[in-house]
């Protein structure tokens, strides 16, 4: 058989680049931990990822697993049908640039959102913790289900290259995924997916047009392996051929609800390069889905329909047969790499749902550091065992399937509903979006088994019932996700939906530089926010608005309504401030227009994290922490301002709503789950505020035109109320 | 003679040929509407 001839029987030459390649990429990611330092870093590369890493970046993290193994496979075994394959996941992800990527950018932004769950939770109001929890709860199923099929696919890489026995392919390779994680954590996911990605698809590409030159176009060759391989329908007929072609539509349905994806539009730098990031991603999708097609069709061609009993292995082994040694084992050390960094990063984010938005969020709310520390690692290294569990049991299982049903669909049948419907329908409400998310969960995972249960009942249709045997064997997202819709706007609709909604859909409306403006000097950032540096996308006009809007104003005066400005009481005072850059007279339009400062406090730490790991010395980290004092929340600084102590006329200066050390102690729970999101910490980390400042900043209120303008008086930014 | 039907053809090239059509679409009119929305704005803000 060709498959036993070939496994195992991979060169030295091979295996030698194969291992060198893994050994330089594990160098590089202990090297590029030392300058992980952000929760944004962890999760969306700091928002600083320009458009083109974003575009590829979002598409390269599906290029693990599914992509490079499983839709040659379905290629192999259903001929030119699998071109189908990219049939619901282009256009679905053009609509996710068009209709998702702007609006979740933006609102993630606003509500300093860095995970789905957080943006939920915000943007449904919802206090209770359910929404948090039961989204928390979805990743943590589907987000494992991914892993335990990353560890098949890298288990079915060994085994080619080695001919090891399965089942100790997939040991090792859970091995090695749980001992990545544990060792480096994520590193610069953005840019590892770019070069693996990269070099995924070079290979997609080449792998066609060296078969081209040998065997010209493979469809001849297909046609006398059987008259379904070339026909777009697999050769089936009538109802079977439309739930086949609705069934690969639906692929597409399950894009806004994986978050792997969602990320990266958060990600991105500026919300006007969502467009030129669509365009990459989208001409990426292009040449990889057809290229996956082609190479499981001329695997066809090489060595012969039904000849390679495990599909998954026609790629690499298409690849070992026509690359020379090197290069293949370079293109096969990338997959596996791929495959290894998607599992970290799912492994984490499935431990961090289980951890922070399950246990803290919900279970145990008064868990202390050491307890967070202790049951992350714990969470970690468990999901991680259930994955190589939940890999070896499914090991027969083909990996297109695999990730289809148990992780792909799931996600996007639970969350997805939720995630456009949040961004687009102000009435949904937390209710329904629990109640969507629990009916499109539990559908996928029902109907998936649904022809198993209906055959113990005796209740499956027989093929020839068309309709009915389509419906039953139609792949789940799309029963899944129609099902979950629908809960969702019923149970919205009886529900109340959160109050203040209005101003935040009112942003999308607005242009891009109403959301993000240039920084030209110090400024907080809100946490998960960006990083404001200088050059880069900063902080939001909208946050500042809100900020005033929520606890300036109406501190102030419940009532206060455009005549605010004769309401206030004002008075001078000698304040701590951050040196204004647009003075108070230059915001005038005319020498007697009266302008109300507003001085707001914050508290600025400058600390430093030391994590111990285990391979190399402790990683320390220096991070800046602005506390908000008013509203109590921990938000990220690029350096600690320099307060100057200066009179202050007419201003009305908030007070802190807490303590100077209730301050120090939230910046430090804030760096706390910062590190303990980046990484598996071995201890609890040690914290060193190294130094502390606080004072105000100021805002400027001036009436123009009826509208109450608030104008940042360092950034010079200004928005109406 | 070709072993695809023209059905089969149509199938496999008809779909990538209107995404990529809708593609271009979109990155046409998306920069337009970004550079009105921008200009609007700017008027908006600068009480134009």
């Amino acid at each position: 058989m060709a498959s036993s001839a070939i496994a195992g029987g991979a060169s030295n030459w091979v295996l030698i680049t194969f291992g060198a390649y893994l050994l330089v990429l594990l160098g590089v990611g202990l090297y590029a931990t030392r300058f992980m330092d952000t929760v944004g870093d962890y999760v969306v590369g700091g928002r600083q990822i320009g458009p083109v890493v974003t575009g590829f970046s979002e598409r390269a993290s599906e290029m693990s697993g599914w992509l490079t193994l499983g839709v040659p496979s379905d290629a192999y075994s259903s001929g030119i049908m699998a071109f189908l394959n990219g049939l619901g996941m282009i256009p679905a992800d053009l609509f996710s640039w068009a209709g998702i990527a702007k609006r979740l950018r933006k609102y993630s932004e606003i509500v300093r959102a860095v995970t789905l769950p957080t943006f939920f939770e915000h943007r449904l109001g919802d206090d209770t913790g359910r929404v948090k929890a039961t989204s928390a709860l979805v990743l943590l199923i589907f987000e494992g289900g991914y892993v335990g099929a990353q560890i098949v696919a890298a288990g079915e890489l060994l085994e080619i290259l080695t001919g090891m026995a399965p089942w100790i392919g997939i040991l090792i390779g859970g091995t090695i995924v749980l001992g990545y994680t544990f060792l480096g954590g994520y590193f610069a996911v953005a840019w590892s997916d770019y070069v693996q990605g990269a070099i995924i698809l070079l290979a997609f590409i080449a792998l066609p047009i060296i078969a081209f030159q040998q065997f010209g176009l493979p469809f001849d060759e297909l046609a006398t392996a059987g008259d379904a391989t070339v026909s777009i329908t697999g050769g089936t007929t009538g109802w079977a051929a439309v739930f086949g072609i609705i069934g690969y539509a639906a692929i597409g349905l399950g894009v806004p609800g994986n978050p792997h994806i969602m990320v990266r539009f958060m990600g991105i730098d500026r919300v006007k390069n969502v467009r030129t990031a669509a365009l990459v991603a989208q001409l990426f999708m292009f040449v990889a889905y057809i290229g996956a097609a082609l190479v499981g069709l001329y695997a066809i061609v090489q060595f012969g329909g039904g000849a390679i009993e495990n599909g998954d292995a026609v790629m690499p082994m298409l690849t070992l047969e026509l690359f020379p040694s090197v290069i293949a084992g370079i293109i096969l050390a990338a997959a596996l790499a791929a495959m290894m960094s998607s599992a970290d990063s799912q492994l984490l984010v499935a431990t961090s749902a289980a951890i922070e938005d399950v246990y803290h969020g919900f279970v145990n709310e008064d868990a202390t550091e050491a307890q967070l520390v202790r049951y992350a690692r714990l969470a970690t290294l468990g999901i991680g065992i259930a994955s190589i569990a939940f890999a070896y049991f499914a090991r027969n299982t083909s990996i297109y399937t695999l990730v289809l049903d148990y992780a792909w669909g799931g996600l996007g049948a639970a969350i997805g509903p939720t995630v456009i419907a949040a961004l687009w329908w102000k009435r949904t409400t937390a209710e329904g979006a629990v109640a969507s998310m629990i009916t499109g969960a539990v559908t996928m995972v029902v109907w998936t088994q649904l022809p198993t249960l209906l055959g113990w009942f005796n209740a499956m249709p027989s093929e020839s019932a068309g309709f009915w045997y389509g419906l039953v064997t139609v792949y789940g997202l799309f029963p899944a996700f129609v099902l979950s819709v629908c809960v969702l706007i019923l149970v919205s609709l009886l529900t109340d939906p959160p109050e203040g909604v209005d101003r935040s859909f009112e942003l999308f409306d607005k242009p891009l530089s109403a959301v993000l403006e240039d920084d030209r000097a110090e400024e907080f950032a809100p946490d998960g926010g960006i990083v404001a540096q200088s050059g880069q996308a900063h902080s939001t006009i909208a946050t500042t608005t809100d900020r005033i809007q929520q606890s300036v104003l109406t501190r102030l005066d419940s009532n206060v309504q455009r005549s605010v400005l004769e309401q206030i009481e004002t008075t001078s005072r000698s304040l701590g401030i951050v040196e204004p850059s647009i003075s108070r007279t230059a915001v005038k339009d005319s020498p007697d227009e009266p302008v109300i400062a507003v001085a707001y406090p914050h508290q600025c730490f400058d600390v430093t994290t030391t994590i111990e790991r285990p391979v190399g010395s402790s990683a320390q980290n220096e991070r800046i922490v602005a506390v908000d004092t008013v509203r109590s929340i921990p938000l990220r600084a690029d350096s600690v301002p320099e307060f100057t102590t200066e009179s202050v006329d007419e201003v009305v200066v908030m007070r802190p709503s807490i303590t100077d050390n209730r301050a120090t102690e939230i910046a430090k729970d804030a760096t706390f789950r910062w590190a303990m999101r980046k990484t598996v910490l071995l201890d609890t980390p040690e914290i060193e505020i190294k130094r502390q400042t606080g004072g105000y900043k100021l805002y400027w209120l001036v009436e123009r035109n009826g509208e109450l303008i608030a104008i940042d008086s360092v950034r010079g930014t200004q928005r109406s109320l | 003679m070709s072993a695809l039907s023209t059905l089969d053809w149509i199938g496999l090239v008809g779909p990538y040929a209107v995404y990529f059509v809708l593609l271009l679409g979109y990155y046409v009119l998306e920069g337009r509407r970004e550079r009105t929305l921008r200009s609007s704005y700017s008027e908006e803000i600068n009480g134009e």
